[in-house]
């Protein structure tokens, strides 16, 4: 079943990036979607149907945390498999997300194959 | 001053390598100064509380770029992404070098740039305060963290 | 009856024959690329010494192979016209070791094994497995009978 995916994230380049990994995995993937900040994501999440959310954290306007925080209250949203893609070194806070239902994170800088790898481990435990 | 040089340099080096594949090598003689630079800054609060400064050249910004996006785009807005990336990703990889305990927990403002004639100069920039000047494969980059 | 085919050091070979065995010797800060597609059995082996052919222009044009950029392009547009697919191909990579010895410039090793993530990344194309780093020098081989690479070092042998 091809899915939407959701990429969160201020930077255009960061965005393209993932966009291309996704490509080069060769998933079947319908519609890939973008926003800037937590606010824009929310509003699309609220008109397309979303099956997989790559979000940064630190944005402007509504960062990452928030964002998810609402995602999780969300009647249509709280399901959707979040991965976080970012910077934050803290793994009090990584925790913490995780604990809220996160399913997994990324690092930056990261190679493509490790990104790959997180996909692919995402999609194999949220399709069970 | 040893320690801030050598953690800066660490956090940037693993951050270019990986982002951009470029290295950081050891200086040459006649490096060519910069005319247009770009200056990219991102702020943290925490046990420590500062701000990590990029300085460089607009070709380099244009080189990082297309090295991020694989070619595909290397016009203005995509070399300031690119270099306020490198200045998020860069502070992503040095606040954990800073930390007193494991417990410590940082805040980063979104990272800005600045560009034209608000841009310093690289003499301005690099003279006096405490600074990093690398070369990145031929490239003058100039890192500054300065703490409040 | 297997065929060992030797690459020397900035040269490479494109093979669809499942008796080779393309061989490598003696990767130190050089890199070894593996490349091959099961569906097709097209396989190569590139072992290239330093990253960018703007280091040298003039060099580049007669040992294309010298460098990761001019070599790749060659070996990729060769397989392609064989018939291989950039999706299926897989991608071993070996060497990049920090040798005392090696040619001048700032850990080669390092640049180089940048040199071809870039060359990969720009090609979309993934690193399926590597051995690099290091300070031991490398002999990398490629069973085209199967698409098995084997690593020789210190020593030891272990297949990517």
């Amino acid at each position: 079943m091809a899915l939407n995916i959701l990429i969160v994230d201020d930077s255009l380049l960061t965005r393209k990036a993932v966009k291309r990994i996704i490509g080069m995995i060769g998933l079947d993937v319908g519609n890939i979607v973008e926003a800037e900040n937590g606010v824009d994501a929310l509003k699309i999440l609220d008109e397309t149907k979303v099956d997989l959310v790559l979000a940064d954290l630190n944005m402007p306007e509504m960062g990452g945390i928030e964002m998810i925080h609402k995602m999780k209250t969300g009647e249509t949203t709280k399901a959707i498999p979040v991965v976080i893609v970012t910077t934050e070194s803290s793994t009090t806070r990584i925790k913490e997300l995780l604990m809220e239902g996160v399913k997994d994170y990324l690092h930056k800088p990261f190679t493509s194959e490790e990104f790959k790898e997180i996909i692919s481990h995402t999609l194999e435990k949220t399709n069970g | 001053m040893v320690d801030t040089e050598n953690n800066l340099t660490e956090a940037f080096s693993k951050t270019i390598e990986k982002m951009a594949f470029l290295s950081v090598m050891p200086m040459e003689k006649d490096m060519v100064i910069p005319e247009k630079t770009i200056l990219a800054e991102i702020s943290f609060t925490g046990p420590k509380s500062g701000t990590l400064q990029i300085l460089t050249g607009v070709d380099f910004t244009k080189v990082l770029a297309e090295n991020i996006s694989a070619g595909d785009e290397t016009g203005e807005n995509a070399c300031l992404d690119a270099l306020k990336e490198l200045a998020n990703v860069t502070c992503g990889l040095l606040l954990p070098l800073l930390l007193i305990s494991p417990q410590d927990v940082f805040d980063v403002t979104v990272p800005t740039v600045l560009c034209g004639e608000n841009s310093p100069q690289w003499n301005e920039f690099t003279t006096g305060q405490s600074n990093c000047v690398l070369n990145v494969e031929g490239y003058l980059v100039a890192i500054r963290l300065s703490y409040n | 009856m297997s065929r060992k085919i030797i690459i020397d050091i900035s040269d490479a070979r494109v093979s669809n024959n499942p008796t080779d065995v393309l061989t490598t010797y003696s990767l130190g800060s050089c890199i070894g690329v593996c490349l091959y597609d099961p569906s097709t059995g097209i396989g190569s082996m590139l072992h290239y010494q330093l990253p960018a052919s703007s280091m040298d222009i003039q060099r580049a044009k007669e040992s294309p192979f010298m460098f990761a950029d001019t070599g790749m392009k060659i070996l990729l547009d060769k397989m392609l016209s064989m018939g291989a697919n950039k999706k299926r191909i897989q991608v071993k990579v070996a060497g990049g070791a920090a040798m005392e010895n090696g040619p001048a410039g700032f850990d080669i090793g390092k640049r180089n094994y940048l040199a071809i993530r870039k060359i990969l990344w720009q090609n979309g194309m993934f690193i399926d497995a590597e051995d690099v780093g290091g300070s031991s020098p490398r002999n990398l081989y490629l069973d085209m009978s199967c698409g098995t690479v084997t690593i020789k070092s210190n020593g030891f042998e272990k297949n990517l």
